[in-house]
């Protein structure tokens, strides 16, 4: 489908509109939960916002090589890191690979205000470092394959792998240190209904 | 064969040693023993482990730990399914084995498939606790489990027969390649039902998306849609910003024919939430002072809940203080307005629970008013309106489900911090760490993350920059309001905005070009 989107995107950046909102549509709720689920809402908005403008704009525009989809979250990636130095302008630069969402943005997310299991994966997920967050986030919830990953994340495939690897472990640790609720026992017991019904055949694909 | 003790690993479990046979099928090996059996299916993209009644010692896990080793190098997913009917009465000694397994791998298992006939509990928390990346699914009934695991073998087999299949000793490189390759990763597919929900209703992520269509291509709301975007009877205008609680819309209020504020929530409205908000909202409309933003009315459309309010033209005092350096008087006055309205809240028995430079509005006379009462933390906490006396610490312990404490954490209270709770109390220590942060540029406590800010404000004393020109009294009144233990700071907010009133008449009198 990528041919399909660079010519959506190749329209758009030639001043049509409807082509733009096409695009803006398809990709607007994965792009509002990577920001939501980093940083305060108020910023988030803003950072959707920015990441559409830099797509239209940008002189580093989308080639059609690849997937548009791993150019979008590569610009997405950008945009979070920047804002991110911007807001420690008064300190030294943040180093991703060490410092997470929570340490560079503290405060409430608003990601998952409904569900107790969604908040308490995405609070651990804010609690690893945020490029590990990132991986996780791109490679589970947006279904980005290896070297898609590799586009996005600007790191060599056996990169991306080791981060996967590295940021499941700590993503696990994560949420062994999260102090486990009152509610836990129901909320797990939901959580595990709701992962059966939601669940699909779980064979690797045969083709 | 039988299979000797590991080489180096950590053991496994303390079991007996046990003769075990291993046989090789069309796609992996079975290993069998007196107790049960575990099947392995060799895939190109993945590896599924079939284990019946549980492991029995580690030197029997070997080829598995090979295994698994060699292919999640490869970037293959792994799942796993096991039937633990069996097993309940030694269910220490089998979840020391498999966590074992788990923890060696940093959980790479993808999806745990397992069939529990009285364990469900521990081991299904034991579970979810050891795998993250993936999905659990557990059966209560054999038959689906076993029909289940039928059909994924048979899907197996399926896909060995069109020679997708990668026999173990193939070169490694190539499965890895392969899975590079593949256009989806088929970890993603399944896991996609964990994925969270981004909006709380329909109509968050309509407007949301018409704000930025607006941004982006310049179309007004009503060039985007003829029949123009609403909440309830309420006419969208513009998008004026984001909050912590949700985003707040121009609108124009065609009945009473006058322009409003409408504050669309982010809090999923079930319904023990939208009684606490209904309840929560009722008493913030029935307050009416000056320094309050007036709540007109509470609604629901399309599944959500929203604030209609006065509608302020002005900014938050948040951009009002870095839009320029401001008079240490301004913003005294600005903090003294604000401070009247918390305490005309605080009489009316409601805590603002997130009071911060951003929920203070500033109109265009300059002018303060406290919006955002009481419903910070997405879902409002018990009624405080029974409360009589304010000042007392009330019962409202409220976290979130979660059990993390939802607040802002520059602002908040030890006792926020500590046990959640919230009270006219902390509501003092927030409103004075925003005027600090204020007057000062910058907070009193700060600290890299949770820990260490909750440690800041329990045990330090606020920071107070070099060479600034705040006046001593005044730090010292702020400083009292932010004492760790309640009962050494102000009594109430009326005698804090005392103080600091005494203060600002002298100071306006000695210092400031009004003298």
């Amino acid at each position: 489908m990528s041919y399909d989107e660079f010519e959506l995107y190749s329209a758009w950046r030639a001043g049509n509109r409807k082509s733009g909102s096409i695009l803006v549509e398809r990709y607007y709720d994965s792009v509002v939960r990577f920001f939501r689920t980093k940083v305060a809402p108020s910023a988030a908005d803003d950072l959707v916002q920015r990441t559409f403008m830099v797509c239209a704009d940008s002189e580093t525009a989308f080639r059609g090589e690849g997937k548009f989809k791993s150019y979008l979250f590569g610009v997405a990636r950008r945009t979070l890191l920047s804002h991110f130095n911007s807001k420690h302008r008064q300190r030294e630069d943040p180093d991703f690979g060490i410092s997470s969402a929570f340490d560079l943005a503290p405060g409430p997310v608003t990601v998952a205000a409904g569900r107790a299991d969604q908040r308490w994966l995405v609070e651990a997920l804010r609690s690893i470092p945020v490029e590990m967050q990132i991986t996780l986030e791109l490679f589970y919830w947006q279904g980005l394959a290896i070297d898609e990953l590799s586009v996005a994340l600007e790191i060599p495939p056996g990169t991306v792998k080791s981060r996967l690897h590295r940021g499941r472990t700590l993503l696990r640790h994560a949420m062994e240190k999260i102090p486990v609720p009152d509610g836990l026992t129901r909320s797990v017991t939901v959580l595990m209904d709701e992962w059966a019904a939601g669940v699909h055949a779980l064979v690797p694909e045969s083709r | 064969m039988p299979w000797s003790r590991s080489r180096d690993r950590p053991p496994c479990g303390n079991y007996e040693p046990v003769e075990v046979s291993r046989r090789n099928t069309k796609t992996g090996f079975v290993l069998e023993h007196a107790r049960g059996r575990l099947e392995v299916h060799e895939l190109a993209r993945g590896v599924i482990f079939q284990d019946y009644y549980g492991a029995v010692d580690d030197g029997y896990l070997q080829p598995v730990l090979d295994l698994a080793e060699r292919r999640l190098a490869q970037g293959c997913r792994l799942t796993f399914y096991s039937d633990i009917s069996r097993v309940h009465t030694s269910t220490t000694a089998y979840r020391r084995g498999w966590s074992h397994w788990f923890k060696e791998y940093d959980s790479e298992i993808n999806d745990i498939v397992v069939f529990a006939a009285s364990i469900v509990p521990i081991l299904a928390v034991k579970a979810a606790n050891l795998i993250t990346g993936g999905s659990i699914r557990i059966f209560y009934d054999r038959e689906r489990f076993q029909t289940h695991i039928e059909q994924v073998v048979t899907a197996a087999w399926d896909s060995a027969d069109d020679d997708s299949i990668d026999p173990p000793d193939d070169s490694e490189s190539h499965a890895g390649k392969e899975f590079e390759n593949s256009d989806t990763p088929v970890a993603a597919l399944e896991v996609s039902s964990s994925t969270p929900d981004v909006f709380a209703s329909p109509l968050e992520r309509k407007l949301g998306l018409g704000a930025l269509n607006a941004a982006l291509f310049g179309e007004s709301f009503n060039e985007q849609d003829e029949a123009g975007f609403s909440i309830g009877r309420f006419t969208v205008q513009h998008k004026l910003g984001t909050g912590g609680m949700g985003v707040v819309y121009a609108c124009r209020d065609e009945v009473l024919d006058r322009d409003v504020a409408v504050k669309l929530l982010h809090a999923r409205c079930d319904k023990t939430s939208r009684r606490r908000i209904m309840r929560e909202a009722k008493a913030m409309a029935r307050l009416s002072h000056p320094n309050v933003v007036t709540v007109h009315e509470i609604g629901e459309s399309d599944g959500a809940a929203f604030l209609v309010m006065e509608l302020v033209r002005g900014s938050t005092a948040l951009s009002w203080l870095r839009a320029e350096k401001r008079e240490t008087n301004e913003i005294l006055d600005v903090f003294l307005g604000a401070g009247r309205g918390l305490a005309a809240a605080h009489a009316n028995g409601l805590v603002h629970r997130d009071f911060k430079p951003e929920n203070i509005m500033i109109d265009e006379d300059g002018r303060a008013l406290v919006t955002d009462f009481g419903l910070a933390r997405g879902e409002v906490a018990d009624p405080v309106s029974e409360a009589t006396d304010p000042a007392t610490p009330t019962s409202s312990t409220e976290t979130t489900a979660t059990g993390i404490v939802v607040g802002t954490p520059a602002y908040m209270a030890p006792e926020t911090f500590a046990e959640g709770r919230t009270d006219a109390r902390t509501d003092q220590f927030s409103f004075c760490a925003a005027m600090w942060e204020g007057l000062y540029g910058q907070r009193p406590f700060t600290g890299g993350d949770l820990a260490a800010l909750a440690r800041a404000a329990t045990e330090h004393s606020p920071l107070v920059p070099r060479g600034s020109a705040v006046p001593r009294k005044l730090r010292e009144a702020m400083e009292r309001g932010l004492m760790p233990d309640p009962r050494d700071r102000w009594a109430s907010m009326e005698d804090l905005l005392d103080s600091l009133s005494t203060r600002r008449a002298w100071y306006r009198r000695w210092f400031t070009r009004d003298s």
